[in-house]
């Protein structure tokens, strides 16, 4: 039997965020049902028809099934958890769509909530501690971390992975910020960006401080509060809601082995246990559900936890050679009004680190055309895509 | 279990158990061993009771020579996880390629963080940190 064609089988339907800020100082649970009621209002939805909830629970802090549905009073037949911190939104939205289209639920939110310890977080004594739980693990942390020597953040462990790229291909530090440069502009045009209001110029970028040299401080996402919430359907039912629906075209999953995720490398970079060599990159099954390819994608989505991720993730997607992505970053290609704008709302490092599930939202308004001043004129199609090979393609349909 | 913390060493410790306690224990006595699969003979790293290869359990704890060449590294110039971190700052986090193979994410010891060099020869330290626990750390060859 060939696998069933699900392109353009389920719709996103709504989307709802927060306020988005570095301390909000509201509970986990009080901030996820505030996205909660936006989704619901932008869906036009009651929520007694909600019957499937997906979340990754949130980084450090979220909010589970179990309490969401307690506090909510929201009544599913259908859950799926991840593990926390990033990684999980295409995953999440995945799970979603094909529950959709089994008819396992018919309404499914994916609901994913930020707090930090020194925020909210502060109340709540588990989320003390020098261990992230994927550090725990013998082989390292998820992003490569190893604490015991040191290095034991995900941004030190990924620094790693820049200074191999930067050597290799000869990029420069100037090359390097112009990533950050870009998305801070685009937060600019973002009223509920962390950063708006807060520009940043090149020479800013070089006057900041090293971190864990080639990153200075603004090679790092944000750390912050705040909650985000999809909401998704069949495509069939999507028809009769408030808005236009968005349509999820393609969508592949997490790549990992040990030639893949680790520290936030594509393959081939001999970074963590990877081997080093001349990465091409293989047709990704992501165009050929979603029927486009590289040149139809009118913006670009990136999970952008760190600068460099940029680089790798568009490289691991074919957008240019191995190599090359620190000169495509250039001159403006990736900015709004570019070629390939990238991170239209600020991405992780200026919108604010929501795991990516604010990008999805982003794309959403973008393909409604709700963008403002920092709406891609004429979006048709826009892509997601990590440095560990996930991606999905959303459009207007057809 | 995490190694007891004795003295003042501060820092995030291995979790020690069964199934890598051989690798601490090797080290504690300043050798470093790992896992060679004793049916598909690859080097396991990093310790596992799997191979990751042909998922045999059986292996033989391999002494090996120390030896290194430097892969890439970072100096840490701000410690944003553990602030037990400080006190080193600046320090070198390395990948070294080990003469047998593997490469092992450890520290760069002994030597101006700021003088190392892609492919430089590197040998190991044993960095007896606690009474328990030692790491294999490098430095410059001699």
């Amino acid at each position: 039997m060939a696998p069933l064609d699900l392109r353009n089988q389920a719709c996103i339907v709504g989307v709802g965020t927060t306020e988005f800020g570095r301390i909000l100082d509201k509970s986990p649970v009080r901030l996820a049902a505030q996205a909660l009621r936006a989704a619901l209002d932008d869906a036009g939805l009651e929520k007694e028809k909600i019957d499937g909830f997906v979340t990754a629970f949130g980084s450090p802090g979220g909010v589970d099934f179990d309490e969401f549905t307690a506090h909510t009073g929201v009544d599913i037949r259908w859950t799926n958890q991840y593990w926390t911190h990033g990684r999980w939104g295409t995953t999440s939205i995945i799970a979603a769509a094909t529950a959709v289209t089994s008819g396992v639920a018919d309404y499914v939110l994916i609901s994913n909530t930020n707090t930090v310890p020194r925020g909210y977080g502060k109340h709540f004594s588990r989320f003390a501690g020098d261990r992230w739980s994927e550090g725990l693990r013998d082989a390292g942390g998820g992003q490569g971390q190893l604490d015991y020597h040191g290095l034991d953040t995900p941004g030190a462990a990924t620094s790693l992975v820049a200074r191999n790229y930067m050597t290799r291909y000869g990029a420069t530090d100037e090359e390097l910020g112009s990533i950050a440069v870009a998305f801070r502009k685009h937060a600019q045009l973002n009223p509920n960006a962390i950063m708006n209001g807060k520009p940043m110029t090149i020479d800013d970028y070089m006057e900041s401080r090293f971190i864990s040299p080639p990153f200075r401080l603004f090679d790092y996402c944000l750390t912050n509060e705040g909650s985000v919430a999809i909401i998704v359907t069949t495509a069939e039912k999507a028809l009769a809601l408030k808005k236009k629906p968005v349509y999820i075209s393609g969508f592949q999953g997490i790549h990992n082995g040990r030639n893949d995720f680790v520290f936030f490398a594509r393959p081939g970079m001999g970074v963590g246990m990877q081997q080093e060599y001349d990465y091409v990159a293989p047709p990704q099954r992501v165009y050929e559900m979603a029927q486009v390819e590289q040149k139809d994608i009118d913006a670009l989505y990136v999970y952008d936890a760190f600068s460099t991720n940029t680089w790798t993730a568009l490289e691991r997607f074919g957008f240019c050679p191995a190599g090359e992505a620190h000169n495509f970053t250039q001159n403006g290609r990736i900015e709004l009004g570019g070629e390939l704008p990238i991170n239209s709302n600020g991405g992780l490092m200026s919108e604010g680190h929501f795991s990516g599930y604010n990008h999805f939202v982003e794309m959403t308004r973008q393909l409604r055309g709700e963008c403002g001043e920092r709406q891609v004129p004429n979006a048709e199609a826009l892509q997601w895509i990590t440095p560990f090979g996930d991606s999905m393609i959303l459009t207007k349909g057809q | 279990m995490v190694a007891s913390r004795t003295g003042s060493y501060k820092k995030p410790l291995p979790v020690i158990h069964p199934d890598n306690e051989p690798y601490w224990a090797a080290l504690k006595n300043h050798e470093l061993r790992l896992q060679r699969c004793t049916d598909c003979n690859t080097l396991r790293y990093p310790v596992s009771p799997v191979c990751w290869k042909c998922l045999s359990e059986a292996a033989d704890w391999e002494k090996l020579s120390g030896k290194g060449t430097l892969r890439s590294w970072i100096v840490v110039e701000a410690a944003t996880g553990n602030p037990a971190w400080s006190e080193d700052i600046p320090y070198v986090v390395a990948l070294v390629d080990l003469a047998e193979g593997p490469r092992l994410t450890t520290n760069v010891v002994e030597t101006d963080p700021y003088s190392l060099t892609y492919g430089m020869p590197l040998e190991i330290v044993f960095a007896d940190v606690t009474d328990e626990v030692t790491l294999a750390k490098f430095k410059p060859a001699s």
